[in-house]
């Protein structure tokens, strides 16, 4: 087997297992090593993965079909990952704690693992998504979805039983309540702009590509919905002043919505969307 | 009751509340749910065979099978419409007030201590002396600040953001444009098809819904160009077109997926292709038993006498592209006597498929196709109105998102040889990245920090 970017892909997968044992050893033995080893690893994982996703592009080019990474369900889902761990780095420097990374990270080798059970080839685009509003709509709905997946593990991180007797004393590593609170609502209005990007994106694309701008395609109207139920929570929080233990809730919903979009469309679900699969 | 509501006041405060606005928009998330699930655009016989009769009668009665179209779901739209509109009307004044309301009255050493970030200090120097720096610092860090002299001390007002207040109003708006684009596209424009052959020209067009409508002008099909992947998989296709007024050509275009082209307000699109033989199917037949080779020329859903009159075949199905593999067809072979078989006949597999029974070995040689070309042509007179809105939606998150309406009162007080400094600070949203803000700004104007953060630190 020749060395491609598909399989440093699979390696990258277990490295990302490993930098979220690393930050789930901090939380757990409260030893600094397990954190700064966490990032070391994160962020070599990030630089290959960045360049593994260069490489699938050239490889592409090299295959005479060249195209962005970015076509299918397989390279979706390595974006995803890319997107969220690239979040969750940038959150690490700004906040710096590495416990969120316990709660981040898994959801990153989870995308990596899911893609590692899709089909792998490269495959020519079919004419409908050669199109210059295919980068700019996945790039943004991509990276909305994962600033949703942020806010669900750090709401995840917000309902954890801090009273529960043999939890305790891992509590005390975990960040104060209201900056959690704080990070659930940046992530979300962070996703909830690119989401509308995304689907703004989408309408352009859809109309210079069908003449329609909007066709009540499922995963159109999914999105709408998570739109809609991101809509909601923003204005329960920033009108009615919504905070801690019901954003958690509502960000995990709004979670859950945005995997109905993204894979529960294509697995139930069939319309316009389908060749992304 | 002395503060009792008026039915007016009681309808304006139903219209704005935003608990209609949450109820809104989960009652649309719910109803989209509803029509992912219900197959939208179904014929009356798909409909009874999966619902049964009643259901169905019940679902038409309701409109679920066009559900995004019927008259409950635009209701609902109204009803958000009239939320955006009378919210936005009704908080508009407070806003305008809020936005402005950096006044120096009512202004004390108590206000600015009880401001969310508050800091004070001392610095040597009257607060004359202290003064011109500290507006420097100010200006430069924050916003020009404005002077004010007071009972007690110079006061000085700086804000900057206050255009973030307005962002919700954009997005609100940007929502009324869209609904609008969308009313506007239903009522005045219309979406349809036409499928053209290679030579052929037409003036009708097929309506998504029903019916058709005749073009003011006529579209000719001169040319359809299909490109291949190297492995058969097409790669692009396009439409050469030419419109023609009163049968005079006025205009050629091509149309290839994603680069439609507009010809007097109505947009084609090149949608899908299909082609269908012209005149028969060059086939070659090799017999197994002495390699003897026969060229023949057969015709669609006829027989055809196999050359030693040993049985009959038909052409089946044809295909430009079977399993990566290009053209082949398929035929239906009836030896005499023996049991009938299909096979799928290669064009680019001259030997046959080894597995292939029978006597013969089939190639294909040539064949001719015609092309149609798939067509949409829509009209929209609604869609800038769409990307205005589209445009205003997302100014309107990046503002309300990323800034916000920040405020900051310094008071100057004189005490002993010295000033003291009193700052508070507000922010109406963000308050995370206001408070670095804050604190970067008080560590400028604090000498004893600038101390306690020695060189090196």
């Amino acid at each position: 087997m020749t060395f491609e970017s598909s399989l440093l892909l699979s390696i990258i997968t277990f490295v990302y297992l490993a930098a979220g044992l690393a930050y789930i050893c901090l939380l757990i033995f409260k030893t600094e090593v397990f954190g700064s080893l966490g990032t070391v690893i994160t962020l070599t994982a990030l630089a290959a993965h960045t360049g593994a996703i260069i490489w699938r592009w050239v490889e592409s080019y090299q295959l005479g079909v060249g195209h962005a990474p970015l076509s299918n369900l397989y390279e979706s889902l390595i974006f995803f990952a890319w997107a969220i761990t690239f979040l969750y780095v940038v959150m690490e420097r700004i906040y710096k704690n590495r416990i969120i990374g316990a709660f981040v990270m898994p959801l990153a080798f989870l995308s990596m693992a899911y893609a590692g059970l899709q089909p792998k080839e490269i495959q020519p685009l079919v004419p409908a998504l050669k199109s210059n509003w295919l980068i700019a709509h996945v790039i943004t709905c991509f990276l909305g979805y994962a600033g949703f997946a942020v806010s669900a593990g750090l709401a995840l991180m917000f309902l954890f039983p801090r009273e529960k007797a043999f939890l305790r004393n891992l509590v005390n590593r975990l960040p104060l309540p209201s900056v959690l609170d704080d990070l659930i609502y940046q992530n979300i209005a962070f996703g909830f702009i690119l989401l509308t990007a995304g689907i703004i994106t989408g309408a352009i694309w859809a109309q210079s590509a069908w003449g329609a701008y909007w066709s009540w395609d499922p995963k159109e109207t999914w999105s709408l919905i998570t739109w809609l139920i991101y809509a909601a929570v923003l204005h329960a929080r920033m009108v009615r002043g919504w905070m801690g233990k019901r954003m958690a809730v509502l960000s995990l919903i709004g979670f859950l919505s945005v995997l109905f979009t993204y894979l529960g469309v294509n697995l139930i679900l069939s319309g316009l969307h389908s060749y992304a699969t | 009751m002395a503060n009792r509501k008026t039915p007016t006041e009681q309808v304006i405060s139903f219209f704005a509340s935003v608990k209609l606005a949450l109820v809104l928009f989960i009652t649309l998330a719910a109803a989209s749910i509803a029509g992912t699930i219900i197959p939208q655009n179904l014929s009356s016989g798909e409909a009874i065979q999966r619902y049964g009769p009643q259901l169905t009668s019940l679902f038409y009665y309701l409109d679920l099978f066009d559900m995004y179209h019927s008259w409950w779901f635009n209701v609902l739209l109204g009803f958000l419409a009239l939320n955006l509109i009378v919210c936005s009307l009704k908080r508009f004044p407070r806003t305008l007030k809020l936005a402005r309301s950096v006044s120096g009255r009512r202004i004390s050493p108590g206000f600015l201590e009880k401001q969310p970030f508050a800091r004070q200090f001392l610095r040597p120097g009257s607060p004359r002396e202290n003064l011109a720096e500290i507006q420097k610092i100010v200006d430069h860090r924050f916003a020009r600040p404005r002077e004010i002299a007071t009972t007690w001390g110079i006061v000085l007002l700086s804000h900057k953001g206050a255009f973030s207040r307005f962002g919700v109003y954009a997005i609100h708006s940007s929502l009324l444009f869209i609904l609008a684009g969308a009313l506007v596209g239903q009522y005045g424009g219309f979406d349809a098809f036409l499928n053209l052959a290679e030579g052929e020209t037409t003036d009708q067009v097929i309506l998504q819904n029903s019916g058709r409508i005749t073009l003011p002008f006529d579209v000719r099909l001169d040319r359809f160009l299909l490109k291949r992947y190297p492995g058969g998989a097409p790669s692009e296709y396009r439409s050469d077109l030419t419109f023609l007024e009163n049968g005079r050509e006025v205009r050629k275009a091509s149309v290839r997926v994603n680069h439609p082209f507009t010809y007097r307000k109505v947009t084609f699109y090149q949608q899908f292709y299909d082609s269908t033989p012209v005149e028969g199917w060059g086939l070659r037949l090799t017999r197994r038993s002495d390699k003897k080779v026969f060229e023949l020329q057969v015709a669609l859903n006829r027989p055809n006498i196999l050359p030693d009159g040993s049985g009959t075949f038909l052409v089946l199905d044809f295909t430009e592209n079977l399993v990566r593999s290009g053209p082949a067809v398929k035929l239906l072979v009836r030896p005499n006597g023996a049991q009938n078989y299909a096979v799928w006949v290669f064009k680019n597999r001259p030997d046959g498929l080894p597995l292939e029974p029978g006597p013969f070995s089939f190639q294909l040689l040539n064949y001719k196709l015609r092309y149609f070309s798939g067509l949409q042509a829509n009209k929209d007179p609604g869609v800038w109105l769409i990307w205005v809105g589209c445009a205003l939606l997302m100014a309107g998150c990046l503002v309300t998102f990323f800034f916000s309406h920040q405020k900051l009162y310094l008071g100057l007080i004189s005490e002993g040889t010295g000033t003291r400094i009193i700052i508070g600070g507000s922010a109406h949203r963000n308050q995370g990245s206001f408070k670095i803000k804050f604190e970067r700004l008080v560590d400028q104007l604090n000498p004893k920090s600038t101390e306690d953060k020695a060189p090196g630190l």
